[in-house]
């Protein structure tokens, strides 16, 4: 007999005279809190309550020259392949963007699939690179403002039900997805918070109201 | 396996507040703390609400246990990862092992994962020569002193800004004063190298999702993105109670359980993990396995009662809110849940023998209910372990006359509070040896003056 055949033995006598509980249904049939404003103003405001920064910009050639003005304060950039395509569709000259390992350099950007209004997250993937998401101790993250979602469960359900090239039947999430919330901290010191212990200790979200 | 000796408790508490009197006033002062943030983000939602939801979905899933756990396996096989089953430590050890030596490791980072210290992981990777490296800063410094973790959310919280600063001193020679940012930087670029040259990374899991084989991980500090991110073999040991139907599911779980365990609206990073890197992703590991732990869940779920402790998401809260807790830290439960957690789980997964005497390591003042985000009812069942333990000889005759009362009044909450109030009119010197649930504690200690107020309303008002 197999672990597996043994477990699930044990689990089926288990539960043999158990009555069953039914599933209450979805998250989503009650709204944790109601936020007054708009998903982007709650966005804003949990992210900055965690940490984290934000900036507006009315287009995403705005935005990428912000950016650029940002990191050329930094010796060296490391940018996720998603986030080049934005910044290379849009300014002008292309030189700067240097394909550096992100475990060297100071700042990375990235374009997030989403964000989430109700907890504050940005909805990182493996496409775009999660090195560059996670060794710099400064991230700099464009996001849509059409793709800010209301709750974590429509974030979620929005990236599930987008294909990618390589999926198999069925529809399925990428092979790994980071949401991050804020800087990196920590407490386990004397329980006084530091930011930035293994993630990024600033993290820059920039909203691009209309791509 | 990692050492289990809850027997010891009574004399290792004892130990502890005599030896370690500090240790009484730095667990008191976190987890003063993680009790505020907990109740103030309890009050921004409706947390009734939502603590009846996280019940019912977690009892929903652990009722169709066998069913989802099929449906996880099959999916996540399809996305790529493989899927293994560990009925024992030894077992879960054995399967590492292979992995281990299959893919020539020698050196691994770790996500704080309390799983993995219930199985005795690190020892066992020791013996194989494999460098193993815990990267959760509170993790890491208990690594350090060669110490064993506290408590199942922060790990080090047993010690001091002043006990960090010591070690750092010694070990990266950083001043004896340094702020924690300083200890915190000494320590990312010791920890950074590390994840770096990792061949393996090795986490525990949350929740693991059925519907979309995912394994969920909530953190703060970022150690497990890099964990799960950079090394070439991702290891997720997941205890098979940790399944949720849906994704949807996981939507509440994270922020329930964040804002149950520190009071976050969400963890600062949030794992999901699906399988191995695909061929349009820039990074990640190029193999993910999932090891599905029993070791006594099976166990506690074959228990009619006591099987609802399984719906335990591993927040703190009781631990936090619990007077006995937190005048020793976790310690000298002698096992790697203490608390009132520990206390109901302990006898299902280990055997009530084995467990003794923790389900009479609390006052049955029931805060910790009230807090549990999941509503596992642990006094009722802590109860329920002391009766057994009656009932099968495990304590001695004249605590066991005294229990049987005790109990029949506390199933009924109103003979107990009037019970309750004449006790506290009582002297408890001489006369109060009379009680039989009492003379036996008395036995070893001198018995206190009664309280005007019974101590749930103390606690309630905020004692120290």
């Amino acid at each position: 007999m197999t672990a597996r055949s043994s477990i699930l033995d044990r689990i089926r006598i288990a539960l043999a005279n158990r009555e069953a509980v039914s599933h209450p249904g979805s998250f989503e049939g009650w709204r944790p809190f109601i936020h007054s404003g708009n998903p982007t103003e709650q966005f804003t405001e949990m992210f900055e309550k965690a940490g984290g920064e934000v900036v507006s910009f009315k287009t995403q050639a705005e935005a990428s020259l912000w950016v650029r003005g940002f990191v050329a304060e930094f010796d060296k950039v490391s940018v996720g392949k998603l986030a080049q395509g934005r910044l290379n569709e849009t300014v002008e000259p292309r030189e700067w963007i240097e394909a550096t390992d992100p475990s060297e350099v100071e700042v990375g950007v990235s374009l997030a699939y989403g964000a989430v209004a109700e907890t504050g997250s940005l909805i990182m993937t493996p496409q775009d690179g999660r090195r560059a998401q996670l060794l710099p101790p400064v991230h700099v993250v464009f996001v849509d403002q059409a793709k800010i979602y209301e709750t974590l469960c429509e974030g979620l359900l929005a990236l599930k039900n987008e294909i990618y090239p390589g999926d198999g039947e069925g529809r399925s999430l990428p092979s790994a997805v980071g949401l991050h919330s804020g800087p990196s901290k920590s407490a386990d010191i004397g329980q006084v918070l530091v930011k930035g212990v293994h993630g990024p200790g600033r993290v820059v979200t920039v909203i691009v109201e209309s791509k | 396996m990692s050492s289990v000796n809850p027997q010891r408790y009574p004399k290792a508490s004892a130990q502890a507040l005599k030896d370690k009197p500090e240790v009484r006033n730095t667990v008191t002062n976190s987890t003063d703390l993680a009790n505020k943030k907990r109740m103030a983000a309890y009050q921004q939602v409706e947390s009734d609400t939502w603590k009846d939801w996280g019940r019912d979905v977690k009892s929903h899933a652990l009722t169709h246990l066998d069913q989802y756990l099929e449906q996880a396996e099959t999916q996540l096989l399809a996305n790529g990862a493989k899927v293994h089953w560990a009925e024992t430590a030894q077992d879960a050890q054995k399967l590492l092992e292979n992995i281990v030596l299959d893919h020539d490791i020698s050196s691994v980072v770790k996500a704080k994962s309390m799983l993995s210290e219930e199985l005795g992981i690190n020892e066992h990777l020791e013996k194989l020569e494999v460098l193993v490296r815990e990267t959760d800063l509170g993790e890491y410094i208990i690594q350090i002193l060669g110490d064993r973790p506290s408590h199942i959310v922060g790990p080090a919280m047993h010690l001091s800004l002043e006990d960090c600063q010591r070690l750092f001193h010694e070990k990266f020679g950083t001043p004896i004063d340094g702020s924690p940012e300083i200890l915190a930087a000494a320590a990312r670029e010791a920890l950074r190298e590390e994840f770096l040259a990792a061949d393996m990374g090795i986490s525990g899991g949350n929740f693991l999702v059925a519907e979309t084989g995912t394994v969920a991980l909530i953190e703060n500090e970022g150690n497990i993105r890099l964990s799960t991110s950079l090394p070439r073999v991702h290891v997720a040991l997941v205890g098979i109670e940790k399944i949720v139907p849906r994704l949807e599911d996981v939507s509440g779980f994270v922020q329930l359980t964040s804002r149950a365990a520190t009071g976050q609206p969400i963890g600062n990073f949030f794992s999901l993990i699906q399988g191995p890197k695909r061929d349009d992703d820039i990074d990640g590991p190029e193999e993910v396995h999932v090891i599905l732990v029993d070791n006594g869940r099976t166990r506690l779920l074959a228990d009619d009662k006591a099987w609802e402790s399984l719906r335990c998401v591993r927040c703190g809260a009781c631990m936090n809110i619990c007077p006995v807790y937190r005048q020793t830290g976790g310690h000298p439960y002698g096992w790697t849940y203490p608390g009132p957690i520990g206390a109901i789980i302990a006898p299902g997964m280990l055997g009530l023998e084995e467990a003794m005497p923790l389900p009479y390591a609390s006052t049955l003042c029931g805060a910790c209910v009230d807090e549990c985000p999941v509503r596992i009812p642990i006094t009722e069942l802590l109860l329920y372990w002391r009766e057994k333990a009656v009932e099968e000889g495990l304590t001695s005759a004249i605590e066991s006359a005294g229990l049987k009362a005790y109990t029949k009044a506390a199933e009924q909450p109103g003979i107990f509070r009037a019970a309750g109030t004449m006790l506290r009119h009582i002297p408890l010197g001489a006369g109060g040896r009379a009680l039989p649930i009492l003379s036996g504690w008395v036995k070893e200690r001198s018995a206190p003056k009664s309280s005007p107020k019974s101590f749930m309303q103390q606690w309630k008002d905020g004692i120290k």
